[in-house]
């Protein structure tokens, strides 16, 4: 991915108090979008055994989704998912989260993405989900 | 469940819930599978900054957590859960200012499953912002809340 593609994500997420909140970064995208979210302690949903909230795992993946859809559709700012679906397939850790958001068809307004997270294994996620944006054409 | 309303209020009055302690939340009730949460998001849960509508990644944090309490209010003896599935439909934007009314219920419950359901409206008006469902498993490994160790309720 290009630098300027790297510093339009940059500026969409400055620009979106959630997702700063939440602290998505957007570290490389060969095809499609990956970032990190790294570890906070805000992130925790079950002190006791320290995963992360399975909320805030869903959040960085539509966060990485809305920012795939803006690219995607040619717009100007991260977009919000139309629906999202997610299975949660693992338990997770205090630790780092990966995240990556690939497209599976995209229309003149529909887009239909997929999404995993992982941990410390992409090949053990600890969620999927897939996402349909709708292409917004004037202001709701 | 009074003592599972009491720890929730406990912990959202004492910002220990991480998200929840940014969050403005009032628990109109929380008992045999059903919750209804009232709440007052602020700008940092916007999508845009210029146009301050509530962040999706919010809703189904919201959504999901009362998917949990619902499941845990329904119990008789406390158990641990774990989400499985999650599913959410994002009907229309909703600015920040509006109070948000959460409400969650179990609509079925067999073995070690329970299945909730339940919507984010605008207080003041009804408006439908998102609904969705969700499935759970119940009995997972790892601590339960109750007594023995009430941190561990999602």
């Amino acid at each position: 991915m290009s630098e300027e593609g790297h510093k339009l994500y940059r500026q969409w997420i400055e620009a979106s108090p959630f997702t700063s909140w939440l602290g998505l970064q957007v570290h490389a995208a060969p095809t499609g979008l990956e970032a990190i979210l790294p570890f906070e302690e805000k992130n925790v949903g079950n002190p006791f055994i320290r995963s992360l909230h399975g909320g805030i795992v869903s959040a960085a993946l539509e966060c990485g989704g809305g920012l795939l859809a803006a690219r995607l559709h040619g717009l100007d700012r991260i977009q919000r998912p139309a629906s999202i679906s997610i299975s949660y397939l693992r338990s997770t850790a205090d630790r780092d989260l990966n995240i990556q958001v690939l497209p599976i068809k995209t229309g003149r307004r529909l887009l239909f993405l997929t999404a995993k997270a992982w941990q410390d294994d992409d090949d053990k996620p600890v969620a999927i989900a897939t996402m349909t944006f709708l292409r917004k054409t004037k202001e709701v | 469940m009074s003592d599972f309303i009491n720890h929730l209020q406990e912990r959202f009055a004492q910002g220990s819930h991480g998200v929840f302690g940014t969050l403005d939340i009032e628990i109109n009730s929380a008992s045999c599978g059903q919750v209804s949460l009232a709440i007052q998001p602020d700008g940092w849960a916007a999508l845009h900054d210029d146009e301050p509508t509530v962040h999706s990644g919010l809703l189904t944090l919201l959504l999901d957590s009362i998917f949990g309490f619902a499941v845990i209010s329904s119990l008789e003896t406390p158990m641990a859960i774990a989400t499985i599935d999650l599913k959410i439909d994002f009907l229309r934007d909703v600015h920040v200012a509006e109070k948000l009314l959460v409400e969650a219920r179990v609509v079925d419950a067999p073995d070690i499953f329970a299945h909730t359901e339940g919507e984010v409206r605008v207080q003041k008006t009804g408006l439908l912002i998102a609904r969705g469902n969700g499935s759970f498993m119940v009995g997972t490994k790892g601590p339960s809340f109750g007594t023995t160790n009430p941190e561990a309720a999602p």
